[in-house]
C-alpha cells in the first residue's frame, strides 16, 4: 500500500515538472520571472515553427530563451528584447505580428472582407425580400379569373 | 431590382482569393527571409578552427565578394553538400569562408576537413553558436553571400547542389563579383 502510494507520489512530481521547461535560470524577482516566460511564449522556436521558445527543445529554441531570460533579468524591456529577436530572425519570430507597412494588409484583410461582403449580403437579402412582397399590382380581372378557377377546383 | 452586374464582384474576389491561395501552396514557409540581407555582418571575434589562437574578425573577411557557410559535424545534409561545396572551390575558385557551428569537438570538425577535403578560405569557430545567433541562423547548412565591403546581400538555408547554385546563388555573387566598388 505505502509503495503504491510513494509510487504515484513520484509519477505526480515527474508530470508536473514536464509543464515547461524553466532550465535552471535563476531570476532575481518573481515579476521578472512571470515577465520573461510571457515574453519568450510570444516567440516562435525558429527552428520547430509551431511550437514557442518555452515548449521547444531544440537547442536554438534553449539559446533564445536563455537570452530572452538574461536580457528580462538584466533589466531590458520588452520591446528590446523583441528588437533584439527581430532584428536576427525577423518579423516571423513573433506569433503576433506587429503593425508595420509590411503586415498592415495582414490586419486590415480580414476587415476589408468583411466590409465589402456584408454590405452586398444587406442588399442581397434586402432585395430578396422585396420581391417576395409585390403582390400588389395585380389587375382586378386577373384576380376575378383566379377565384372562378379555385371555385371550379372546389367542385370537383 | 439588384444589377445582374453586381454579382462579378464576389467572383472575382474568390477568382482572387484562389490565385493568391494558388501561388502559397509554392511558397515555402520553412525558408524563412532573412532578416539580414542588405545588413553589414556583425561584429564577431572567432577563433580559426585550425589555429585556436589566432582570433578572425570581420576585416579578415572583407576586400571581396564571398559565400560564408555553416556547417557541423552533427549535421548529415552538409556532408551532401560538401563535395558540391569542393567543386565550387577547386573548380570555380568561389571564396568560402566555414562557420564551424555549435560543434562539440575542434578536432572532429579538423578531421572531418582532413578526410574529406577543404574548400574553405578560414573557418570560423563557433561552438555556441553566437555568431550563428547573430546571423539569424536556424538550422544548417546555410549560406550567406556576403559582397567586398561586408553587407550580407543573399541567405539560402539548404543544400548547395547543381541547381540550387545556379538558379539562385551564381547570379548573386556574378553580380557582387562585376561590382568594383
Amino acid at each position: 500500500m505505502l509503495y503504491l502510494y510513494r509510487s504515484l507520489c513520484v509519477l505526480l512530481l515527474l508530470s508536473a515538472s514536464h509543464c515547461f521547461a524553466i532550465d535552471t535560470f535563476e531570476f532575481s524577482t518573481q515579476d521578472k520571472k512571470a515577465q520573461a516566460i510571457e515574453l519568450a511564449k510570444t516567440l516562435r522556436c525558429p527552428q520547430c515553427q509551431n511550437q514557442n521558445l518555452v515548449d521547444s527543445n531544440s537547442p536554438i529554441a534553449k539559446d533564445l530563451r536563455n537570452i530572452v531570460y538574461q536580457q528580462i533579468e538584466s533589466g531590458q524591456s520588452q520591446e528590446q528584447v523583441v528588437a533584439f529577436m527581430t532584428q536576427r530572425y525577423g518579423e516571423f519570430i513573433l506569433y503576433e505580428p506587429q503593425w508595420s507597412g509590411k503586415t498592415v494588409v495582414l490586419w486590415l484583410a480580414p476587415l476589408l472582407l468583411m466590409g465589402l461582403a456584408c454590405p452586398m449580403l444587406y442588399l442581397f437579402l434586402r432585395s430578396s425580400f422585396q420581391k417576395n412582397r409585390t403582390i400588389e399590382h395585380v389587375s382586378q380581372e386577373h384576380l376575378q379569373k383566379v377565384e372562378q378557377l379555385l371555385l371550379k377546383k372546389g367542385d370537383q | 431590382m439588384m444589377k445582374r452586374r453586381i454579382l462579378w464582384i464576389p467572383f472575382i474576389i474568390i477568382a482572387a482569393l484562389c490565385v493568391m491561395l494558388w501561388k502559397s501552396l509554392s511558397l515555402k514557409p520553412q525558408e524563412l527571409e532573412s532578416a539580414l540581407i542588405g545588413q553589414p555582418l556583425p561584429e564577431f571575434e572567432a577563433t580559426d578552427l585550425f589555429h585556436p589562437s589566432e582570433l578572425l574578425s570581420r576585416d579578415h573577411l572583407l576586400g571581396q565578394p564571398f559565400l560564408l557557410n555553416v556547417w557541423a559535424t552533427w549535421c548529415p545534409a552538409c556532408k551532401q553538400e560538401h563535395g558540391y561545396l569542393m567543386r565550387l572551390f577547386q573548380e570555380h575558385e568561389v571564396v568560402i569562408v566555414g562557420l564551424n557551428y555549435r560543434e562539440a569537438s575542434r578536432e572532429a570538425a579538423i578531421a572531418e576537413l582532413k578526410n574529406f577535403g577543404n574548400p574553405y578560405k578560414y573557418v570560423l569557430s563557433d561552438p555556441e553558436g553566437r555568431l550563428g545567433l547573430d546571423l539569424g541562423v536556424y538550422g544548417a547548412p546555410e549560406t550567406f553571400i556576403v559582397d567586398r565591403a561586408g553587407v550580407i546581400r543573399y541567405r539560402y538555408a539548404g543544400i548547395i547542389n547543381e541547381n540550387i547554385w545556379h538558379t539562385r546563388l551564381k547570379p548573386v555573387l556574378d553580380q557582387l563579383i562585376e561590382k568594383e566598388f
